[in-house]
């Protein structure tokens, strides 16, 4: 299922969670300069340009500008890692055609729309109009 | 010159760790980052700046940008058919403790 944003606004999210559910992730602590453990987070960042895990700004204003929102996205993110925070949004996969799937899309913090389906949909978006919020999706064709 | 920013997903998870640690502070450490980037933009390498090479590529240095904490990057020169440089890329790795 494809869950999109079609808003413009940029922080809206969601998460996907699968039927196991989200797993609490532990965040590394920072390396020290020089050690082998600080080697190999640099090979991983190499890695992570060769493989396209990165941002690129067209200038140093541009990514100052977008790391205030990015930090508020790290902590968010860190915070419902540790549990402390529900998941921004969930689409829960049902073992059997008796569970529904729920999406919930949540901007600046709060549930903004969700929406429950009890067959899967293809896409799943979010769109704001005069009424505001709602969600669209595009059924599956079997 | 043009520079681009290029950061890494380890660069972003390495500055949520930095996040954690410094709490309240973090917005001074950005500041520094942000600042210590518009330097090595028009950095004219003349050891002026607080860096270090590390590496066999040659390519990768380490910049003490807050006190006690570095971050790690490549920086890359396009260069035009005349050999000259037309832009710069900056590839953000991690950020680390200073050793």
């Amino acid at each position: 299922m494809d869950v999109s944003n079609t808003t413009g606004r940029q922080n809206t999210g969601y998460r996907v969670v699968g039927s196991g559910g989200h797993a609490p992730g532990q965040r590394a602590r920072l390396s020290t300069f020089g050690t082998p453990e600080a080697l190999q987070e640099d090979l991983r960042a190499e890695r992570d340009i060769e493989e396209g895990r990165f941002e690129t700004f067209s200038s140093v204003e541009e990514f100052a500008r977008q790391l205030p929102e990015r930090l508020a996205r790290i902590r968010e993110e860190r915070l419902i890692d540790a549990g402390e925070l529900p998941p921004k949004g969930e689409v829960v996969s049902p073992g059997s055609g008796s569970e529904p799937f729920r999406v919930v899309f949540h901007f600046e913090g709060k549930e903004v729309a969700s929406a429950t389906f009890f067959k899967e949909p293809t896409v799943v978006r979010l769109v704001e109009d005069e009424l505001g919020f709602r969600v669209e999706a595009e059924a599956r064709h079997s | 010159m043009d520079c681009l920013v290029i950061p890494s997903d380890t660069f972003y998870e390495r500055l949520s760790s930095l996040d954690e640690e410094l709490g309240s502070s973090t917005a001074d450490a950005l500041s520094a980052l942000v600042e210590a980037l518009k330097r090595l933009k028009s950095y004219a390498w003349d050891g002026s700046l607080p860096l270090k090479p590390y590496g066999s590529s040659g390519s990768s240095y380490e910049y003490e940008f807050y006190p006690g904490f570095v971050f790690t990057f490549r920086r890359e020169t396009e260069r035009d058919r005349w050999k000259q440089p037309v832009r710069i890329k900056l590839v953000l790795k991690s950020v680390q403790r200073a050793s």
